[in-house]
């Protein structure tokens, strides 16, 4: 089971957009029941990062304890095949 | 004029939180003044207007569609009223930063500013917007208004969709 850590400035309008579209992608790619999702606030995310596989977020975050990956194109559709593929990636390792 | 269909996108809307032909210094002083228009219109607190230019400055919210740069600037619930979006669109656009790339200026045609009282079912309303501006023509459409009502109507099929 791979834990992902969502985060926005305060946790709550864009990281939500982005989790909702990012769990329709996974799980129309057949990564359902192989993930779990959690949400927070880009502060809160030096502190529990740690426990998580992966951090998606909609602006730039200093210290974070697992791999990172940006995810405005969640919100613009533009790139957003790119960002697809490197979640993918690291959900296989 | 409220909105709510079976998605509960009940966010407020009303020709007095719509700008055409809006003209502003920078980012900042857009912002500014419709942050002060919502708070005169009663829709947000007055702490509104520092909070959402402390926020903006902090996690910028420039927006580059394929289409048009868009900016949806918002804020914490506690300083919001009533849950109500107010769209500007821009005599001439003006450069905001672009969220998660700092450095990276996007050029903002239109500006959505969202004032969110209660996180889940509105954040349902930004996930459709962000949506529908990925389809082809439906930001140029929204821009090219030429009145409020004909933007208004726009929007109100977008969130209908």
């Amino acid at each position: 089971m791979k834990k992902i850590l969502v985060a926005c400035g305060a946790g709550v309008c864009t990281s939500t957009a982005v989790l909702s579209k990012m769990k329709k992608i996974l799980d129309d790619n057949g990564f359902k029941g192989q993930y779990e999702l959690a949400q927070c606030k880009i502060a809160e995310v030096p502190s529990k990062s740690s426990s998580f596989d992966l951090c998606v977020a909609t602006t730039m975050v200093s210290e974070v304890k697992c791999p990172f990956i940006m995810g405005i194109a969640f919100l613009t559709g533009r790139g957003l095949e790119d960002t697809v593929k490197k979640i993918f990636t690291e959900l296989k390792k | 004029m409220i909105f709510q269909d079976d998605n509960s996108l009940d966010m407020h809307i009303d020709p007095k939180y719509i700008f055409m032909d809006f003209e502003a210094e920078n980012d900042m002083d857009a912002i500014k003044k419709m942050a002060a228009n919502l708070n005169k219109e009663g829709v947000v607190k007055e702490s509104f207007i520092s909070a959402i230019l402390e926020r903006e400055k902090k996690f910028c919210t420039g927006l580059q569609f394929d289409e048009a740069g868009i900016a949806i600037p918002h804020t914490d619930t506690q300083h919001v009223n009533l849950p109500a979006v107010s769209i500007a669109v821009l005599k001439n656009p003006l450069s905001f930063q672009e969220m998660g790339t700092p450095g990276t200026k996007v050029n903002v045609e239109i500006i959505f500013m969202l004032a969110i009282k209660a996180a889940h079912s509105q954040v349902e309303f930004l996930q459709t917007l962000m949506t529908e501006f990925q389809k082809n023509g439906v930001l140029t459409s929204l821009i090219q208004s030429e009145s409020k009502n004909e933007l208004l109507n726009k929007f109100k099929i977008l969130l209908r969709k």
